[in-house]
């Protein structure tokens, strides 16, 4: 319990230099490949930081304190979704190209430490420019994705890029298709989501 | 030493920046969780019977400056220069006490506010001895306000708040519903892009033209502008502020097509006033003391306004009967009244 207390707590001081495009940041995960499924708590924060971003949503649909809270629940759980299932899509791509040294988790885990941008999502409340910050915050993300998978795949550049944006193409499919099809479910339940029905 | 102070101030600024931004729109979204769904707004009532009091034609709505307080807490200048409109233009009702930077449109000064006593304070102080970081502080508040307003998320629930206000203040002033009153909207700095914001909305219970009168005005490019059948921007020269508008809101750039703004401005329907060596405010701004060509420069203002309403009201004559106000609403099927440029403007915004 104190073990995991602890790898989240390096995760989390992680995310930082992750963020600020450290080496450092993504070559402990491939050391210490505990701390990768630790850095899966970044997107879980960072959905529910970004569903805060979009308040206009929830109270626009009046919802409730518990349905608050289960809809940014519910918003991390589609992060952390999409960042399994952009990881996975980035293996299996890795795998087919030959030479892979790099595990599952380890991947999952400089996705999710990537993540760490997104964690400023609430920021996007703001009037005006907090559109473009959501954007600038995609565009970052995506930057840190490509420097981790960079650092701990060491690979080709090309192969590289191609894995990343293949990987982030695929989950950003599941996420809106996924999202299409649970929609009558979250309106039956009330739920909001960003991208879903409601928004 | 000195950079690590900086270093600070900086942060400081920064974090209070983010953090005054981010509460912004929380008025507003607040407004509207009390409001619920709205019902549409009924349909005006036909007039059956001309009322006992003739009913007035033209209704004018002043927006100040993000320097405001209050709806009622108009500068000297603006005083001067609201007495000398209504002299001009006596047969108008003139709207003057809508405070736009808030959807509930309570003034600062009242309400359940975070920072209440602040303001209470600032207003309380006699205007020379307030601080210029208090005063700042208002003009930053409102100005988050007139984002909120231009926001595509936030802007069309705030803009309809705000219609609702100069709605129950038109009709408070006498305005009624199917009497095709002409309604002209003047704007000073931020207030223009709150008139332009609520002209969406208005349009919809609004049956007469809509003109809006922007001075100095920091607009964005706001669905708004699609209902005014005529804006008239007015530019000093000399006005960094309006230009850091410009700057700030991308749809307004000269290479931006589509948008609401290059739309008025490529039908005509906005023409823009320069004046020469004007600045946003002081003695040189708008409603200031200093001489242009003769005459001060509020006074050269108030005459280019009451120009740009006269223009306004031969427009509505000269069209045709069978529009509200004898006037065609220009969104979708627009018939502007200045699509063939019978006022000599160029139509560069």
């Amino acid at each position: 319990m104190i073990s995991l207390l602890s790898d989240l707590a390096r995760a989390l001081g992680l995310a930082v230099d992750a963020a600020l495009l450290q080496r450092a940041a993504f070559t402990h995960l491939v050391e210490h490949p505990s701390i990768a499924l630790a850095a899966l708590v970044i997107p879980l924060i960072a959905g529910a930081s970004e569903m805060l971003g979009k308040a206009y949503v929830l109270a626009a649909q009046q919802v409730g304190r518990w349905r608050i809270m289960a809809s940014l629940i519910v918003t991390g759980l589609v992060y952390l979704l999409g960042v399994l299932v952009w990881s996975a899509s980035a293996h299996v791509l890795l795998s087919l190209a030959g030479g892979l040294s790099v595990s599952e988790t380890v991947l999952a885990g400089t996705i999710a430490l990537a993540y760490a941008p997104r964690l400023l999502s609430v920021l996007t409340v703001a009037p005006y420019y907090g559109e473009f910050l959501d954007r600038a915050l995609d565009a970052w993300t995506f930057v840190c994705v490509g420097w981790g998978f960079w650092v701990v795949i060491g690979g080709p550049l090309g192969l590289v890029i191609v894995s990343a944006a293949a990987g982030w193409m695929v989950s950003a499919a599941v996420r809106h298709y996924g999202g299409r099809l649970s929609e009558p479910l979250l309106r039956r339940l009330r739920l909001v989501t960003p991208g879903g029905g409601h928004d | 030493m000195i950079e690590d102070a900086l270093g600070w101030l900086l942060l400081t600024g920064f974090i209070a920046f983010v953090l005054a931004s981010t509460l912004a729109p929380l008025e507003t979204l607040f407004w509207w969780s009390r409001q619920g769904r709205r019902e549409p707004a009924p349909a005006p009532a036909p007039v059956t019977a001309k009322p006992a009091v003739r009913a007035a034609t033209e209704f004018i709505v002043y927006l100040g400056g993000i320097d405001r307080i209050s709806g009622t807490s108009n500068s000297s200048r603006e005083r001067r220069f609201l007495a000398a409109l209504r002299e001009g233009v006596p047969d108008a009702v003139m709207v003057d006490s809508v405070f736009p930077y808030a959807a509930s449109g309570n003034p600062l000064l009242h309400g359940p506010r975070i920072f209440s006593r602040l303001w209470r304070a600032l207003d309380a102080a006699p205007a020379h001895q307030r601080r210029p970081l208090l005063a700042n502080l208002v003009n930053a508040r409102n100005f988050f306000q007139v984002l909120v307003s231009a926001d595509r998320r936030y802007g069309p629930v705030f803009n309809l708040a705000l219609a609702g206000l100069i709605e129950d203040s038109l009709r408070a002033a006498g305005w009624q519903p199917g009497g095709g009153a002409r309604l002209t909207l003047i704007g000073l700095s931020g207030g223009a892009q709150m008139a332009a914001g609520a002209a969406d909305d208005l349009a919809g219970v609004f049956d007469g033209p809509i003109q809006l009168i922007s001075i100095g005005g920091v607009i964005a490019s706001t669905p708004g502008l699609n209902r005014l059948a005529r804006i008239d921007h007015l530019v000093g020269s000399a006005d960094r502020v309006e230009a850091a508008g410009v700057l700030a809101f991308p749809a307004r750039w000269p290479l931006s097509r589509g948008s609401e703004w290059a739309l008025a401005r490529s039908s005509g329907r906005l023409k823009r006033i320069p004046l020469a060596n004007v600045t946003h405010n002081g003695p040189r701004g708008y409603f200031g003391g200093a001489h242009h060509g003769g005459r001060p420069q509020w006074e050269e203002t108030v005459a280019i306004v009451m120009d740009c309403i006269e223009r306004f009201e031969n427009a509505c004559a000269a069209e045709p009967a069978g529009s509200p106000g004898g006037f065609s609403r220009p969104d979708g099927s627009v018939r502007s009244s200045h699509g063939d440029r019978r006022d000599g403007s160029d139509g560069r915004g």
